[in-house]
């Protein structure tokens, strides 16, 4: 261990320190030194009511001193109305000194006063920062009743200035007592916990000031010393509080610490400590004991050798000398950990967030507070607000949290008609086939389900799959996947969700959950750790997605997955709630619906999920959050104006749909743009955790905070229909939401009412630009009343019925997304093909044609091959899973794509698409996956198994009829021209399916053929049925 | 008159140090006012800090001052004028000001070697300690950010206009 010398320090201490079981005798004395005859005590309640003010009371007896005054009535935070209060009570009993007797808060408004009165202001703000008290002040002396805060020697107060909810930090070497009292007798009284949080807190002092930046060799000294005491009496003092040597020994400990601490300052354990407790009131002990381990693992890239410095203190002689040096750090944050659980098996010292009392919704607001605390400055690694709320996720955890190494492998299968549940085993297999996610997902679905069952009845089932990289702290992986059989399409259907209820399904030991059959009576499905509960939801079924979300989730931990009012009633685009992020497409919510299942609860926090292979989870996490940094979409454009960025491009591109796709672009659309809705509504992020992208955001639309809508949402509900304002548009959004509705395809079957309206087909009050009766119709749908009923089927349910089949804009069933193909033909055949129907995510092309200008948008050529390329990709990712948005970062950031000229890197795109292919960089997902479950992957196998899912879905589509016939677009997409399309292009759809299935290996019927199968592994279990 | 035997010693100044510290916070000012128009990292720092705020950067106890005012979502650079600012960071003499602005050690270890001191709310010191960093990012060449800084700022393609123009216009001309 090597003694470090900074260039420069300074160290200062000037505090007597007198301690002892009976050292308070000595306080008449030490005031006639001080030239003091007359102080004035500072208190509260608690220390009176356990008799310590009698002790010190007693120390003056003889003693010729009057004490002037007994405040005792210092509340937990310290505040300028007291301390001003206290002031003129100490005036008016014509004091001399102060006697701080108690914790942090009697001895912080101890040193307010001290300000107070020396400067003969009551404006403490005036002397707010640092080293901003000139003059000297009156004697001070300090009697600690706890041993942690280590106040008695050091320079800081905080006061809390409860009329502007601020803390005030002031820090003087004025402020520093001149005594410090250490008598046993005034700790013998403190409860087994708050021993043990102190004691952790005296901990973190001396940690932290042993590895951040302002270290000394004098602090360091202290510090060490510190530790020592705490290893040998901290447990002692908890077990059994009337060990006087073990009480003196911690009241040294935290004196030490706190005198190491006040020169050297401590670092990001203190400062999210510091916001933890600010905005969810948890009590600064605990919070440093939650918050230690994972202060020190984050700082090991830069202080792994100090940290591993602790371990002599910490572990002792035998343990330090036994450890390899490279191990030393890890092994201290292992003892470290050790002693939190000996202490919650103690007393029950929290050992998460959760158990402490934290709402995961606090997270962002924590993490924000926690950057702007000033003891960042010293932490010796730099921490952004990506990574704070990293690290609160991790300390999230949950009650008696334990570790799990890579995916837990099982999947609870849950059966409402029995109300039984089985758990399936996910063989290694399975899992390098199909990776996890949707993937996974698919191939549970696959193997339990005959083809040809109608969606809504019980043999249909839905597979709701968390990703292996779900609760590791990889950057936006705070996402799960649900599959079904979609009852819109009467095919496959994946979607793809953030919220919070991936996380806590995750963390409750649960890698997915499977609900097959159908509940006689309303029910909602409470899922821990180790059973499952079916809850009676008869008064939950009618309430709206919030309002059944808000009931569901009363626990600390908890999370929902709520279906509205819509799945119950079947609306066959209805979707499913976590949080505030949506099951979107396909009508998931329906088939819940359909089961009488309400929701799902999942109980988290049980489970910390930790990579198989953690150097190399830490190198890969690294360079993916420096991808996302570096990346425009991923650190600019979606985090600031979020996915309604689009409509800049797809309107001055000519592919925004407007008027049920009669049109590509608007005069007004740009009111619908990001940044137009950023600036008019005052956004704010509120995004997945964990996300680094932070694409989400909530804004003030006419005086209610809402999310702001996606751009899909603008798209269909907006400038589809002819609507540009912003307010209509987020309330519309706000409606589908609590009716638990897919926007995409609402706003897609209410533009083709529009235009039947228009056209005479049908009745309604529905007329594209005008808001009046959306409102309305958006509840019939929810609610299936009237007509809404029937609007409730889609609008090719409403085609078939009324005609108007060549304006219904839907593929296989399925609405169209908010990207006009005729624009860009890649995303033409990707529609056509995509295995859900009209959907943009399959594989998402118009990014390389229009967003990024690398491929022609009308040229034929090279499309074939990417989409189908960025099909497996795109399942890839779904499997892992992560967001999408990453493939900007993962995938445009790699050196070779990043420093390749764009004109070059377009040239060779789009004429020799294979050579390119071979050369895209992805192998960072590999790298993610692989690091978790420990299962090596090369980057083919990786995308193999991409390939797998995609035609595995494919496959399954196949066997319910889908062929060549299914993949085309809808006649207006095909055959109508639109006014701002000067060129008139049509799409050449067969052209472009030719080559696709040339490319994926399917026959001319659009089927994959038996080759194609065997190559992938694909086994069909009903042999001879292919 | 007679000469006294120990005569009083009035203070001395260090003109060519001053002289670069006024030009470094000239810089610093314009580049500031330029950068919160220019880069949104700064625009979202900044955006937490209340309008018609100043702050102050100076050397005590008499030395070079640099004033930023936040106006219209934006900073505006003020000058040196001795102006009341609600949040004050200070170098604690010239020495020590022109080793942290002339990029000698940084900011952290300024703050860990006890050159600056600071008064006013820490919150609003620690968004505009992001905010220079993020200037630090455009003026200097990253082989001298990573000796002063803990991690550098992002600096993509998009981030070499904002370069440019705070180079270019933010420093002659304030835009």
């Amino acid at each position: 261990m090597n003694t470090r010398i900074p260039p420069y320090y300074e160290f200062h201490n000037p505090v007597k320190i007198i301690s002892g079981h009976k050292a308070l005798e000595n306080l008449p004395f030490e005031l006639e030194q001080l030239a003091a005859a007359r102080p004035m005590i500072i208190t509260d309640k608690g220390v009176v009511r356990a008799g310590l003010i009698d002790i010190v009371k007693g120390a003056f007896a003889d003693s010729g001193v009057t004490i002037g005054a007994v405040f005792d009535e210092t509340p937990p935070d310290s505040s300028v109305e007291t301390v001003n209060e206290i002031s003129k009570i100490y005036r008016a009993a014509g004091c001399d000194s102060l006697i701080a007797v108690g914790g942090g808060s009697a001895i912080d408004t101890a040193k307010g006063v001290n300000i107070v009165i020396t400067e003969k202001s009551d404006d403490l703000s005036r002397f707010m920062g640092a080293e901003m008290l000139k003059k000297p002040m009156k004697p001070l002396i300090v009697v600690p009743t706890t041993s942690g805060t280590g106040s008695e020697v050091t320079l800081v107060a905080v006061i809390n200035d409860t009329k502007k909810s601020m803390k005030m930090l002031f820090t003087s070497y004025h402020l520093l007592p001149k005594v410090a009292v250490l008598d046993t007798r005034m700790m013998s009284t403190m409860p087994p916990r708050i021993t043990a949080a102190t004691g952790m807190d005296a901990l973190s002092h001396a940690m932290e000031a042993y590895i951040c930046l302002q270290n000394n060799p004098i602090s360091d000294a202290h510090a060490l010393a510190a530790i020592s005491l705490i290893r040998d009496n901290l447990v002692k003092a908890v077990k059994n509080g009337k060990d006087v040597d073990a009480r003196l020994a911690m009241a040294n400990a935290a004196c030490m610490a706190g005198a190491a601490f006040s020169n050297s300052m401590v670092g990001m354990v203190h400062s999210l400590g510091h916001a933890v407790g600010s905005l969810a009131h948890v009590p600064h002990g605990v919070a440093m004991s939650i918050f230690l381990p994972h202060g020190l693992r984050y700082n090991l890239p830069k202080a792994a050798e100090w940290i591993g410095g602790l371990l002599l203190p910490l572990g002792g002689p035998e343990i330090y000398a036994t450890t390899p040096q490279a191990e030393r750090a890890h092994k201290t944050i292992e003892l470290v950990e050790d002693l939190r659980e000996t202490l919650h098996e103690l007393c029950g010292l929290p050992l998460t967030l959760t158990e402490a009392g934290v709402d995961r919704d606090q997270l962002e607001a924590v993490a924000e507070a926690a950057i702007n605390d000033g003891s960042l400055v010293f932490n010796p690694v730099e921490m952004d607000l990506h990574d704070a709320l990293d690290v609160l996720n991790q300390a999230y955890g949950g009650e008696g949290a334990r570790e799990q190494s890579g995916p837990s492998n099982r999947v609870l299968e849950v059966d409402p008609t029995t109300r039984t549940w089985q758990v399936h085993h996910v063989s290694e297999m399975e899992r390098r086939a199909y990776l996890g996610g949707k993937g996974l997902g698919l191939k549970l679905y696959y193997d339990r389900v005959e083809p040809g069952i109608d969606p809504l009845s019980e043999e249909n089932m839905v597979v709701v799959m968390p990703g292996v990289l779900m609760g590791t702290g990889a950057p936006c992986t705070g996402r799960f996947a649900a599959v079904t059989k979609s009852p819109l399409t009467g095919i496959m259907t994946a979607s793809s969700c953030g919220g919070p209820f991936g996380m806590a399904l995750k963390t409750a030991g649960w890698d997915g959950i499977i609900i097959k059959g159908k509940s006689e009576t309303k029910i909602f499905i409470e899922v821990d750790r180790d059973k499952v509960t079916f809850h009676d939801a008869g008064d939950l079924w009618g309430l709206t997605t919030s309002e059944a979300q808000a009931r569901m989730t009363g626990e600390k931990g908890t999370a929902a997955l709520v279906i509205g009012p819509a799945g119950e009633n079947g609306v066959r685009f209805a979707n499913v709630r976590s949080g505030d992020r949506f099951l979107g497409r396909g009508g998931l919510g329906a088939v819940l619906g359909s089961k009488n299942v309400k929701g799902i609860v999942a109980k988290g926090g049980y489970t910390k999920i930790l990579p198989k292979n953690e150097a190399a989870f830490r190198k890969a996490k690294k360079r993916a959050l420096s991808y996302i940094r570096s990346n425009d979409m991923t650190s600019r454009v979606l985090r600031n104006f979020g996915t309604a960025s689009n409509t800049e491009f797809t309107n001055n591109n000519n592919i925004l749909p407007v008027r049920n796709f009669q049109d590509g672009r608007h005069d007004e659309g740009m009111k619908l743009s990001g940044r137009t809705l950023a600036e008019k509504h005052a956004s704010k992020p509120h995004f997945c955790i964990p996300c680094s992208i932070m694409c989400g955001h909530k804004g003030t639309f006419e005086g209610k905070s809402l999310p702001i809508p996606e751009y899909e949402t603008v798209g269909l509900l907006g400038s589809n229909l002819g609507v540009f304002d912003g307010d209509v548009i987020a309330e519309w959004n706000r409606i589908c939401a609590d009716m638990g509705m897919d926007t995409i395809s609402t706003g897609g079957t209410f533009a083709w009412v529009m235009e039947a309206t228009e056209k005479g087909l049908i009745r309604s009050e529905l007329r594209f630009g005008e808001p009046k009766g959306v409102a309305d119709a958006l509840y019939d749908i929810g609610y299936a009343r009237g007509f809404g009923a029937e609007m409730g089927m889609g609008s090719r349910a409403l085609a078939e019925k009324y005609g108007g089949e060549d304006f219904a804009v839907h593929v296989k069933g399925m609405e169209v997304s908010a990207y006009d193909p005729r624009g860009c033909f890649g995303q033409a055949l990707s529609y056509a093909v995509a295995n859900r129907g009209g959907c943009h995510l399959s594989a998402y092309p118009v990014a390389l044609e229009v967003l990024f200008g690398l491929l022609n948008p009308f040229r034929v050529g090279a499309k074939a091959d990417f989409i189908a390329f960025l099909e497996n990709l795109y399942c890839c990712v779904n499997s892992l899973q992560t967001c999408q948005f990453t493939a900007f970062a993962y995938v445009f950031e790699p050196p070779l794509t990043k420093y390749t000229p764009h004109f070059l890197l377009g040239f060779i795109m789009q004429n020799l698409p294979k050579a390119a292919l071979r050369l895209i960089d992805f192998g960072l997902y590999r790298d993610l996956w692989s690091s978790v479950t420990g299962a090596p992957l090369s980057c083919k196998e990786f995308i193999t198994a991409g390939e797998r899912i995609h035609v595995l879905e494919r496959y399954m589509n196949t066997r319910e009829g889908i062929g060549r016939k299914d993949d085309i677009l809808p006649p207006r997409l095909l055959s109508e021209y639109r006014e701002s399309d000067e060129q008139r292009r049509t799409i050449p759809l067969d052209a472009l399916l030719d080559r696709y299935y040339k490319v994926r290996g399917y026959a001319a019927d659009g089927k994959p053929t038996d080759d194609l199968l065997a190559r992938l592994g694909i086994e069909d279990r009903r042999a001879g049925s292919r | 008159m007679q000469e006294l035997k120990f005569p009083p010693i009035p203070p001395g100044t260090k003109r060519l140090k001053t002289l670069i510290i006024r030009m470094v916070f000239f810089i610093m000012g314009r580049g500031l006012q330029s950068a919160s128009m220019h880069d949104p990292d700064v625009k979202r720092e900044l955006a937490s800090i209340p309008e018609g705020f100043r702050i102050q950067m100076r050397v005590s106890p008499c030395g070079a001052a640099m004033t930023l005012l936040k106006s219209d979502a934006g900073l505006r650079y003020l000058g040196g004028g001795p102006e009341d600012a609600e949040l004050t960071i200070s170098f604690k003499n010239t020495e020590s000001a022109f080793m942290v602005l002339t990029a000698q050690i940084g900011t952290p270890q300024g703050f860990a070697e006890h050159r600056i001191s600071v008064a006013g709310i820490l919150a609003y010191a620690m968004v505009f300690t992001r905010c220079v960093n993020i200037l630090m990012g455009h003026l200097f060449p990253s082989f001298i950010n990573r000796r002063i800084m803990k991690r550098l700022p992002p600096m993509p393609l998009r981030k070499q206009w904002v370069r440019i123009k705070i180079y270019a216009l933010g420093v002659p001309f304030g835009k």
